[in-house]
């Protein structure tokens, strides 16, 4: 079995991960400069990924890699979350949204699909079932009228 | 006008599996929390979720969480609570596929009390 930090290597190969990422973005009307942009944000995080790989590379950094690919995938799915949010809500309000903000939020759930084939899916489903619980209960608490903000 | 045909609405609630499978729009029948007790094989492959990894699970939270938010969730909850939902919107997927526009209706029969979460494409 190969080590995390090679698997790693492979997820983050921006050679697999690049292509993957302009057909999503020319899946939309997207100017060049924007499609280039979203295209370079997504080599950024493939660089960032190796770099994790490289630093905790030895055997015995396995436990801190795994803990910060699984920060990554959490990261990701927050990001993704939060592009979600504002395509939906721009969607119901004007009937429209931004193309670009589609495009990153299907490149951010592309690289976290990839990352999360390193997690186990019982891992997977506690780090999203924690995620939606903490962010549901402050949603939550601000509904029944609990929003004082700085205090 | 809706891209759930009338005839469908009709037969809630006694859509079964070969049913639900044999229309073209997503289909999933949910319980007052959320929980998945049908998901259709439309839905499926639209989401790339298989029927068995869906079904038990909530929709809201787990299995579509890009539906997580006051526009789903909430209106959905607020539903249930009023025993009555019959809404239409136009929504957008992004979660592990490429950007997708859909219509969203979401539908309680009273009578069954059995809520539907139905999905259509739509053209961008």
């Amino acid at each position: 079995m190969k080590a995390l930090a090679a698997l790693l290597v492979d997820v983050a190969d921006s050679k697999a991960v690049v292509p993957v990422c302009r057909n999503i973005a020319e899946s939309v009307e997207l100017s060049p400069a924007e499609r280039e942009g979203v295209v370079k944000e997504a080599a950024n995080v493939c660089q960032q990924l190796q770099a994790l790989g490289e630093s905790l590379a030895d055997p015995e950094d396995e436990a801190d890699l795994y803990r910060s690919l699984a920060a990554m995938w959490l990261e990701l799915r927050f990001a993704w979350q939060r592009h979600n949010l504002v395509a939906n809500y721009d969607t119901v309000r004007t009937g429209t949204c931004a193309p670009i903000v589609l495009v990153r939020a299907s490149v951010a759930s592309y690289i976290l699909q990839r990352i999360e084939s390193l997690l186990s899916s019982d891992h997977r489903d506690r780090l999203g079932d924690t995620a939606v619980q903490m962010l549901d209960v402050v949603r939550d608490d601000v509904e029944q009228g609990n929003l004082r903000v700085g205090a | 006008m809706s891209f759930v045909p009338a005839e469908f609405i009709a037969q809630v609630p006694s859509i079964d599996r070969a049913n639900a499978d044999a229309q073209p729009f997503g289909i999933v029948q949910v319980d007052d929390h959320g929980a998945i007790k049908l998901y259709n094989r439309f839905e499926s492959e639209m989401a790339g979720v298989a029927v068995s990894a869906a079904e038990g699970r909530n929709f809201f939270t787990q299995v579509a969480p890009c539906t997580n938010n006051r526009l789903m969730f909430g209106k959905f909850k607020d539903g249930v609570a009023k025993g009555e939902l019959d809404t239409e919107f136009n929504y957008t997927f992004t979660y592990k596929m490429k950007p997708t526009n859909v219509q969203i209706r979401m539908y309680r029969h009273a009578p069954s009390a059995t809520n539907w979460v139905l999905v259509g494409l739509r053209a961008a």
